[in-house]
């Protein structure tokens, strides 16, 4: 055995320029289709880092980066010492754990639900009456939970005094206590749908030979789901989760943005929203900067904290 | 040009006969790029930080933005040149203010003052229906005020199907302002002055948030809100549903500025509940004696700017005194003669029926009548015969006389002011100040964005919108507390005190102009 492996590894470092050509032409159509994507990615995501020199400076539009001033790491300073910022990465942090864990359990329970329904056409009506909400834009979605959720005309607040659960309607967007359940649960019911697709899809490649010993096995259909679809899933399930906590820093402005009001701000004020408002609106650019490079760093943190802990438990990570 | 300010509030130039009357004397067709939305600040810092601009920006109140990115150029010498007109219909004060600003001239004003005799700018606004149920009182004070929306509610808290809503507010996006301090400052007797109040003696400038008016107007919103008064949903609703309710005729009771509530109090007309229709009064808190809501009419200089990315400033300066000129701007205020006027004797008349035009906003949109006088330059409206007259003797404001009055209230609201004995709604407030100094909200806009003091306003402004809805909805006997919490987070925001100095030097400084 070791004999062997030591071959193969003197042929293949014998062989490497060779092998990493023959790579290439053999997928040659693959890494055409990929061009404009890498082109994208770069332009978009990695010319923009030049900017982030104004995070160092007191940066005028008129002057542009060689004309303006340089001010050290005082952009930074001023955020760290202002409460609200402070306010805006708790409720980014709490928002986005809430978020991310709500619509990663949800898509999985669809997702599982929708591979055990026998009934094609029901199937399909559930999945896409599940996923066209994900199709409308946060702007109409949000007025839609303003309308359910009012106290004076909402059908949520109707159905619980009817049901004797409350006796006066709640003010749901009026109080900062329900904000980050109503962003999450308003983003499930938008998103679930679309999340549960990929799961749906990872199920699809699950070979049915092992099913059909399982139930050779005496397994019931909770122990199926248990011991054949969730293990088979697993990739997929973390391959998400890790990409998901990726995002944990951007929650997600334009939903954020428009629920939020003056009477749950100190639960609506995320980083995003606080960007937009002390930094966008009143042209502070490079204070904006500062911030966006600190939202940044801890994303990749995240990131990579992450890939490694997965990677130590089962040796599985994205890279 | 680009036009600080939402396609609402204006209409598109080449779609009306008037606008393309205009197009035709010019020879010039003007490419207008409209704000879309509310947010004229997020749009401006947009706009410098790409450096791509029109030819004219009218800048509205973010001109400071463009001039720190040195978007503008001077306008003297061009106006020297080719501005006969400009000089003509802007008194010579306030181009001298313009230049003084910056040393330079940026802005040509396009916000003018204007009269109107027949409205109040803002005030607190009551139902009809509560007004006549307690027999028309005329309001002087909050707790008046307050006692009227109560001792309606009580005995009528319906609507046909609905429930009535005894006091709202606007609280989106920037029309929170109301909230912050909008409808604080004029209970205290101070005139509009933005984020401050202005002592009329002495000049000095304070912040409106840190006054005692402002905690009498929250407890008086704490009140409403625990006497079951307030809507529920005021510190949530877009501007659309806050118009929504006043045309549905269930509000009893806002405050707000008249111009910002014409769309919901049009409409409410339109579905004839004139049982419903919102009257202003002039609420003070008590002890105080002299209010200013209909304010000084003061000129500011917010307007038009021709950009560094124009290539031919001159063919613009050209453009922009052609406007200027009387067969233009009696295209815009008058219209099309033979068509809204006709010429008899030398003297501009209307018909019964082209007056009737001329308050049909349906119509003015359609025509043009009316719509272009905020784009570009134009004449004041104003009863001084010098600047508010054509060469002819004819008034260029349509509204100078008492004929025009009588046609112009519709008979519901005759029947108000019958009942009241008096002439106009107006006549509820204290006449028109005359102005001494550039109001606080133009001083304001004279700040750079990032400086310490401008940077510590807006952190008051986020805390006062964060705190009156607490405060508000707080338990009464937690009032006291949460007040004081409120005020020490304001004192704590460095430069506070600076902000005040600042705006008080800009609006002594001004004083001279006036």
């Amino acid at each position: 055995m070791t004999v062997l492996n030591e071959n193969i590894r003197a042929k293949t470092s014998l062989n490497r320029k060779d092998t990493i050509w023959k790579k290439i032409v053999k997928q040659r159509q693959l890494l055409v289709l990929s061009v404009p994507f890498m082109i994208f990615v770069l332009v978009f995501n990695y010319l923009p880092i030049w900017g982030w020199i104004m995070a160092f400076q007191k940066f005028v539009p008129g002057k542009g980066i060689f004309g303006s001033e340089f001010v050290g790491l005082a952009n930074f300073k001023e955020a760290f010492t202002d409460s609200n910022f402070i306010n805006a990465i708790r409720n980014t942090l709490l928002t986005s754990i809430l978020k991310i864990s709500t619509s990663f359990v949800s898509a999985i329970l669809l997702a599982l639900m929708l591979n055990e329904v026998r009934a094609r056409l029901f199937k399909r009506i559930v999945q896409t009456i599940s996923y066209l909400p994900y199709f409308i834009s946060w702007v109409v979605a949000v007025s839609i939970v303003y309308m359910v959720l009012s106290p004076s005309s909402g059908i949520v607040n109707e159905i619980l005094v009817a049901l004797g659960l409350i006796k006066t309607p709640i003010a749901f967007l009026g109080e900062g206590k329900y904000f980050y359940g109503v962003v999450a649960l308003s983003n499930v019911w938008k998103n679930v749908g679309w999340n549960a697709i990929i799961y749906l899809a990872a199920m699809t490649g699950i070979d049915p030979e092992i099913y059909e010993s399982a139930i050779m096995d005496g397994a019931g259909r909770i122990r199926r789901i248990i011991s054949v679809t969730l293990p088979s899933i697993m990739p997929t399930i973390k391959l998400m989760l890790i990409l998901n906590l990726g995002n944990l820093m951007n929650v997600g402005f334009e939903q954020v943005y428009l629920l939020s009001n003056p009477s749950n701000i100190d639960a609506s004020r995320t980083i995003d929203v606080y960007i937009y408002t002390y930094a966008l609106r009143s042209g502070r650019l490079s204070y904006g900067t500062a911030i966006g490079i600190f939202n940044s760093t801890v994303a990749i943190t995240l990131i990579n904290i992450c890939n490694y802990i997965s990677k130590k438990i089962d040796g599985y990570g994205i890279f | 040009m680009f036009q600080a300010a939402p396609l609402s509030a204006t209409v598109p130039f080449s779609d009306t006969p008037i606008g393309q009357k205009i197009q035709e004397i010019t020879g010039t067709r003007l490419d207008i790029e409209y704000l879309v939305g509310t947010d004229s600040m997020t749009k401006a810092n947009l706009m410098t930080a790409s450096g791509v601009y029109p030819d004219i920006v009218s800048a509205g109140e973010t001109a400071g933005v463009f001039i720190a990115a040195n978007a503008f150029i001077p306008l003297d010498d061009l106006i020297d040149k080719y501005g006969q007109n400009i000089k003509k219909i802007y008194r010579p004060k306030e181009l001298e203010m313009a230049k003084s600003q910056h040393g330079v001239t940026y802005i040509i004003a396009t916000n003018r003052p204007t009269i109107d005799n027949l409205y109040p700018a803002a005030g607190y606004y009551l139902s009809y229906a509560v007004l006549k149920d307690a027999g028309f009182p005329v309001v002087k004070t909050l707790s008046q005020y307050a006692q009227l929306i109560k001792d309606y509610m009580a005995k009528n808290p319906k609507f046909g199907d609905a429930d009535n809503i005894g006091f709202t507010l606007p609280t989106e996006g920037y029309r929170v302002s109301a909230l912050q301090y909008g409808a604080a400052r004029f209970l205290g007797g101070y005139p509009n002055d933005g984020v401050t109040a202005v002592d009329q003696e002495t000049l000095e400038a304070k912040l409106v948030m840190r006054m005692s008016v402002s905690k009498e107007f929250v407890r008086f919103l704490n009140d409403m809100w625990h006497s079951n008064c307030m809507d529920k949903e005021t510190f949530m609703q877009k501007d659309d549903q806050y118009l929504a309710k006043i045309a549905s005729g269930r509000v009893l009771a806002i405050y707000d500025q008249r111009w910002a509530v014409i769309n919901g109090l049009a409409a409410l007309e339109k579905s004839g509940h004139y049982d419903r229709i919102l009257v202003a009064f002039p609420v003070v808190v008590d002890g105080v004696e002299k209010e200013y809501y209909r304010g000084p009419y003061a000129f500011s200089v917010q307007g038009v700017s021709i950009t560094t990315a124009c290539k031919d400033p001159e063919g613009v300066m050209r453009y922009l005194d052609r406007i200027c000129a009387e067969d233009i701007q009696k295209l815009v205020y008058w219209g099309i003669e033979g068509v809204d006027y006709s010429l008899v004797n030398g003297k501009f008349t209307r018909t019964r029926e082209q007056r009737l035009n001329s308050f049909d906003e349906d119509y003015k949109k359609s025509q043009g009548l009316e719509q272009f006088n905020n784009l570009l330059p134009h004449y004041e409206l104003t009863d001084d015969p010098v600047y508010g007259k054509f060469s002819d003797g004819n008034w260029v404001y349509t509204a100078m006389n008492q004929e025009y009055n009588d046609m112009r209230y519709r008979d519901f609201e005759k029947e108000i002011l019958k009942n009241y004995g008096v002439n106009t709604f107006c006549d509820f407030f204290a006449p028109a100040y005359p102005a001494r100094y550039q109001p606080g909200w133009a001083a304001r806009q004279q700040l750079p964005q990032d400086s310490p003091e401008f940077i510590a306003s807006e952190k008051a402004l986020e805390l006062a919108s964060e705190y009156f809805p607490k405060i508000t909805m707080a338990d009464p006997s937690q009032f006291e507390a949460l007040w004081d919490e409120y005020q020490a987070k304001l004192n704590a925001i460095p430069g506070l005190d600076e902000y005040e100095k600042k705006i008080t030097e800009i609006i002594r400084e001004s004083s001279k102009y006036y």
